[in-house]
C-alpha cells in the first residue's frame, strides 16, 4: 500500500490549531510553494509554445503533468480554491492532450490568466498560509465554458468538484489511502506522537485519480518523453542562496590559505610534506571551480520568461512580435543574472511597446508585418555581453533632443552641439521619456536611467545604437566579476601589485643595452617596437605618482608586460615580474572605488595587501584612451560646417614654419629615422632603400610650399605609408606626438593635400590626407 | 528612553575626541598597511583583518593635524555595510555619559570642523569632542 508521508501530515494538520505544533509544516509549504514557482514558469513558456505550434504533443504533455502536479499538491495541503481552479485548467487540458478539443488563442489567454491566478494564490498562502477567499468563480466558469465549443452556461458541471469518476477523462484511476480514507469515514481519529486523540473534520470529498506521487512520477515521465524540454527537476536539488554564498567565501578563504602553505612549502626541503601541499592545491583547485560553477546559472532562465511577456505585450499593443533568442546557455553568476533581471525586462517591454511600430505602419514601410526582438549573450575578453535588438522604428536624434529641451534637461547651445551618439544617451537621463502616452506598460521615464544604474552598479557598461526607420539595438557589457582570478604579480617601487590574466598578452624582457634600438621616443611618449606594431609604453611608477622614480633603472634590464586595455594594447614597464598566481578578488571600499587605475586588491599568500591593476584604468590615466578633447569653446565659428569623427588616432608633425600638422595613424604604417646620406635619386625623384624595396620619397616641405627646417644631424624623419605591398615615404621635419581622441573636422578650409583642420590641444592643426598627397606628387609610383 | 550613551573615546595630540560605540566593531594595535598610490591624502592605506581588506583613514590627516611618525592604534568602525579603521595616537575608555550632558558644538568652530564634531561634553577638566561617523567618512578621490 502506497503509503505518503506528506499525506499523513496534511491530514494531521486539519486537526484545528495544529498547525504551528507540527515540525517540518511549514517546510512542506515552502517546497510545495517552490516547486510550483518552477511549475508555473514552465507553464508560461509551454503555452507560448503552444501558441505558435499547435500540434506539439510534447509540450502539451508536460503543460498537463505541471498543473496536474499543482492540482495534487494543492489537494494533499488542503487549499481548495486553488485545487479547484488547476482542477478545471486539468479537465481542459486532458480534453486537448486527448485530442477532443482544438486549441485557441482564446484558450490560450484563459489558460495563461489562470496561470496568473495560481500565481497569486501561491503568493496569498506564502503570506497568510492559506489561498484566499475569491472562489474564482469566474475564471472557473470560463475554463468549464472552453471545454465545449458551444457554450453550456450553467451546467451541473460547475459544481465539478463532487462529480464522480466517469466523467472525468483522466486515465484509470489507482486507489490510494485517500480514497479508502474518503470513502470510508467523514471522521477519522488520528493518534499524534503524544498519543493523544485528533478530531478530524470531513475531509475533502474529492476524488484523486492518480496518486500525486510528486517525487517519483516526475523522473518517471521525464524519462518516457524523450523530447521533454529539460525538465530542471531532473536529478536536481534546490539550495539557499545564502548557503552557496558561504561556501563561496569559505573556499576563497581556503584558497588563500593553501597559497600560504604553498609559499612555505617551497622553503621547506621535507619532499613528503612538498607532496602532501601539492595534492593540497589540485584538490583546492578542484573544489574552486566546482563551486563556481554551482553559482552559475545560463541566463536562459532569465529569458525564459520574456517569451510570455513579449507574447502579452504585444497583444495588448496590437502588434505581431517574434522573439528570437541567442546564447542562453550562456552563464552568469546568480548575483548578475538578479541584477540584470529587471534591466532586461524593461528594455525588452520597451522594444515591444516603444520600438516596434504597428503592423500597418511596418507594412507602409516596406517591412514585414512582424518584427523581431533579438537577443543575445556571449562571452568574451572576461565579459558577458548581451545584446538587444529590435528591428522598429530607431530612434530619432532630433526627437530626443526636442523632447530633452522640453524638459528643461538640456540647454539649447549643448542640443546643438550634440553628435548623434550623444542625443541617443539623453535617453538615461532621470525623468526622460518620449512616448507620446506614458502606457502603464513603459515610458513611466523612470526606466532606463534606473536601468543603467543597476548594470553600473555591477561595474557594467551599456550602450545605445540605433538607425532611425531600421533598427536599436543595446549593448550591455557585464564584467564576469567571478572572486577568484589567475592574475600574474609584478612589483613596482617594492610594493606588489597584480594584474589580471584576462588583460595580459605577454611579457617583454628587454636588455638594457637594446632599449635604444627597440624604444623610441616621441616627444617626451616612450613608444615600444614590438615586432611591427608600435606600442604605447606606460611606466607603472610614473602613473602611480610614486615618489623615488627612477626610470633609468638600475636594472640590467626593462620588464614590459603587455595589456590589452579596451581595444588598445599597451606596454606597461614594472620593476620586476613575480609570478603567477591565483588570487581572491576582494572589493575595494566605497572610498577607493573610484580610483580608476583598481579593480580591487587581494590578500597575498603572506597576509599582506596587494592592489589589482584595472588596465583600462590605467590606460586611460596615461592619455592613451579616448582623451575628450574640449574644443576650443572660444572660436564658437557658427558657420564652420562641423562633422563629428569617431575616435581617431593622429600623429602630429611639423614641417617647416608650421609647427602643428596631423595625419590619422592607421595610414602610417611606420615611422623611420634615417641618413640624409642614405636619400638617392632615380631622375629627379628622391628614393631610399628600404626593407629590400626601393621606396620613393616625398618630402612634405615641397608639397606644401614651404622651407625645410635644417636638422643638424642630418637625420631624416620619414613615415611610412603602405598601399598594397608598397611603401611610400613622406619626409618631415619633427615627429611630435600621438593622440587620440574624437576631432571635429572643418570642411571648409579645405586645400589639396588636406583633409580638413581641427584643434588638438588649443592649436589649429591641419589633418593630412596622405593618400591624395602621394597621388598628386608621385601619381606614377602611386596608382598601380 | 536611553539615558547613558556609551562613548569610545581616543586622543590625537591632546586632544580628547569621542565616538558612539554602536559604530565601532573592535579596537586593535597598530596593523601593517599597504599604501594606496593615487588616494585622498586621508588614506593611510589598507589593512588585512582576519582576511578582510579594510580601509584605514588617517584621522590626523583627515582632522588638520601634522603628520606624526608614532605607529598608530586602530578603531574599526562599521560604516554602509563594510569596515573602515580610523587611525588615531591612542584608545581611551568606553565611557558612560548621561544623555543630557551633551551640548552642541559652539558657533565659532571653524568650518570644516564644525561639520565633523557632532556635540561635545565636559569630562571632568576635559572637553570630550564627538566626532560624526558618516561626516568623517565623506571624502573625495
Amino acid at each position: 500500500m502506497y503509503v505518503d508521508y506528506k499525506s499523513i501530515l496534511v491530514i494531521i494538520r486539519h486537526g484545528a490549531g495544529m498547525n504551528d505544533e507540527i515540525d517540518g509544516y511549514d517546510e512542506i509549504i515552502k517546497e510545495f510553494l517552490a516547486e510550483c514557482s518552477e511549475h508555473l514558469d514552465l507553464l508560461d513558456k509551454g503555452f507560448v509554445i503552444m501558441e505558435q505550434n499547435t500540434s506539439d504533443r510534447s509540450t502539451l504533455a508536460e503543460i498537463f503533468r505541471s498543473i496536474h502536479t499543482i492540482k495534487g499538491g494543492a489537494g494533499m495541503l488542503a487549499f481548495p480554491r486553488l485545487e479547484k481552479v488547476t482542477h478545471a485548467a486539468e479537465s481542459l487540458l486532458a480534453l486537448l492532450r486527448d485530442g477532443k478539443l482544438e486549441l485557441t488563442t482564446e484558450i490560450i489567454t484563459c489558460l495563461l490568466k489562470t496561470v496568473d491566478v495560481v500565481r497569486e494564490m501561491l503568493e496569498l498562502i506564502d503570506k497568510t498560509g492559506a489561498d484566499g477567499t475569491d472562489e474564482q468563480q469566474q475564471l472557473i466558469q470560463q475554463l468549464l465554458d472552453l471545454q465545449s465549443p458551444a457554450p453550456q452556461k450553467g451546467s451541473t458541471k460547475s459544481k465539478k468538484t463532487k462529480t464522480k469518476a466517469g466523467t472525468d477523462k483522466e486515465t484509470t484511476p489507482e486507489p490510494t489511502i485517500f480514497n479508502e480514507v474518503e470513502d470510508n469515514a467523514s471522521e477519522i481519529t488520528i493518534f499524534d506522537e503524544n498519543k493523544d486523540k485528533i478530531k478530524m473534520p470531513p475531509f475533502i470529498k474529492e476524488p484523486l485519480k492518480e496518486p500525486v506521487q510528486v517525487e517519483k512520477t516526475q523522473p518517471n515521465d521525464t524519462s518516457v518523453d524523450s523530447k521533454s524540454t529539460g525538465s530542471t527537476l531532473d536529478a536536481s536539488i534546490r539550495i539557499n542562496v545564502v548557503l552557496l554564498d558561504k561556501l563561496m567565501n569559505l573556499v576563497g578563504e581556503l584558497v588563500l590559505s593553501r597559497n600560504q602553505i604553498l609559499q612555505s612549502t617551497y622553503a621547506a626541503s621535507d619532499s613528503a610534506f612538498v607532496a602532501i601541499t601539492q595534492r593540497l592545491n589540485l584538490i583546492t583547485s578542484e573544489l574552486q571551480e566546482g563551486v563556481m560553477k554551482t553559482r552559475m546559472q545560463p541566463i536562459g532562465t532569465v529569458w525564459s520568461k520574456f517569451t510570455r511577456i513579449v507574447r502579452d505585450l504585444a497583444v495588448s499593443c496590437k502588434k505581431q512580435v517574434k522573439l528570437e533568442l541567442y546564447g542562453k546557455e550562456t552563464e552568469l553568476d546568480k548575483t548578475l543574472i538578479e541584477a540584470i533581471k529587471d534591466p532586461l525586462t524593461h528594455i525588452v517591454r520597451n522594444s515591444v511597446d516603444h520600438g516596434l511600430e504597428l503592423p500597418e505602419q511596418r507594412l507602409l514601410a516596406g517591412k514585414a508585418a512582424e518584427g523581431i526582438i533579438t537577443l543575445k549573450a556571449y562571452h568574451e575578453g572576461g565579459y558577458v555581453h548581451i545584446e538587444i535588438n529590435d528591428d522598429g522604428a530607431g530612434l530619432s536624434a532630433e526627437k530626443l533632443k526636442a523632447k530633452a529641451l522640453q524638459k528643461g534637461l538640456i540647454s539649447l547651445a549643448h542640443a546643438e552641439q550634440m553628435s548623434e551618439r550623444e542625443a541617443f544617451n539623453l535617453i538615461f537621463l532621470p525623468g526622460f521619456s518620449t512616448a507620446e502616452q506614458v502606457t502603464n506598460i513603459s515610458g513611466r521615464g523612470v526606466g532606463m536611467d534606473v536601468v543603467r544604474t543597476n548594470i553600473e552598479n555591477i561595474n557594467g557598461t551599456i550602450e545605445l545604437h540605433s538607425k532611425q526607420g531600421e533598427y536599436t539595438t543595446i549593448k550591455i557589457k557585464i564584467p564576469l566579476t567571478l572572486a577568484i582570478i589567475p592574475a600574474l604579480i609584478i612589483t613596482c617601487q617594492k610594493s606588489r601589485y597584480a594584474i589580471p590574466q584576462v588583460n595580459l598578452l605577454e611579457l617583454v624582457r628587454l636588455d638594457i643595452n637594446n632599449i635604444d634600438k627597440h624604444i623610441k621616443y616621441i616627444k617626451d611618449a616612450p613608444v615600444y617596437k614590438l615586432r611591427d606594431k608600435l606600442l604605447p609604453l606606460i611606466y607603472l611608477s610614473r602613473e602611480l605618482e610614486l615618489k623615488n622614480v627612477d626610470v633609468t633603472a638600475a636594472n640590467d634590464c626593462l620588464n614590459i608586460v603587455v595589456l590589452q586595455a579596451g581595444k588598445s594594447e599597451l606596454g606597461l614597464v614594472v620593476d620586476s615580474i613575480n609570478d603567477t598566481q591565483e588570487i581572491v578578488v576582494k572589493p575595494l571600499n566605497k572610498l577607493l572605488k573610484n580610483i580608476p587605475t583598481y579593480a580591487g586588491a587581494t590578500i597575498m599568500g603572506d597576509g599582506t595587501i596587494s592592489l589589482i591593476l584595472d588596465a583600462v584604468g590605467i590606460a586611460k590615466k596615461a592619455g592613451l584612451l579616448g582623451r575628450s578633447l574640449e574644443l576650443n569653446k572660444k572660436s564658437s565659428d557658427t558657420a564652420v560646417v562641423e562633422e563629428l569623427l569617431e575616435k581617431q588616432m593622429l600623429l602630429l608633425l611639423s614641417v617647416g614654419p608650421i609647427p602643428s600638422l596631423a595625419v590619422p595613424l592607421d595610414k602610417v604604417e611606420r615611422i623611420e629615422e634615417c641618413d640624409a646620406e642614405n636619400i638617392e635619386l632615380i631622375g629627379s625623384q628622391e628614393v631610399l632603400q628600404y626593407r629590400n624595396a626601393i621606396m620613393p620619397l616625398v618630402r612634405l616641405s615641397k608639397f606644401l610650399n614651404v622651407e625645410q627646417a635644417i636638422n643638424t644631424d642630418s637625420t631624416v624623419q620619414i613615415i611610412v605609408h603602405t598601399k598594397g605591398s608598397h611603401n611610400y615615404g613622406l619626409v618631415v621635419d619633427k615627429i611630435n606626438d600621438i593622440v587620440e581622441g574624437s576631432f571635429r573636422f572643418d570642411k571648409h578650409l579645405k586645400r589639396p593635400g588636406v583633409m580638413g583642420v581641427s584643434v588638438v590641444e588649443d592649436k589649429v592643426t591641419e589633418v593630412l590626407d596622405i593618400e591624395a598627397i602621394m597621388q598628386e606628387v608621385i601619381p606614377l609610383y602611386y596608382s598601380d | 528612553m536611553e539615558t547613558i550613551r556609551k562613548i569610545c573615546t581616543f586622543h590625537i595630540d591632546n586632544f580628547f575626541f569621542g565616538i558612539d560605540v554602536e559604530h565601532i566593531q573592535e579596537v586593535i594595535r597598530y596593523q601593517e598597511m599597504a599604501h594606496v598610490p593615487l588616494a585622498n591624502a586621508v588614506i593611510g592605506g589598507l589593512i588585512n583583518i582576519r582576511g578582510q581588506i579594510v580601509t584605514a583613514l588617517n584621522m590626523r590627516e583627515r582632522l588638520g593635524f601634522i603628520s606624526s611618525d608614532k605607529q598608530p592604534m586602530n578603531i574599526i568602525v562599521r560604516w554602509q555595510d563594510s569596515l573602515v579603521s580610523l587611525l588615531v595616537d591612542n584608545i581611551g575608555d568606553v565611557i558612560d555619559i548621561p544623555i543630557d550632558e551633551f551640548r552642541t558644538a559652539p558657533e565659532n568652530v571653524k568650518g570644516n570642523f564644525q561639520l565633523l564634531l557632532k556635540e561635545i561634553c565636559q569630562i571632568d577638566e576635559d572637553l570630550l569632542l564627538i566626532l560624526d561617523v558618516d561626516e568623517l567618512l565623506k571624502i573625495d578621490n
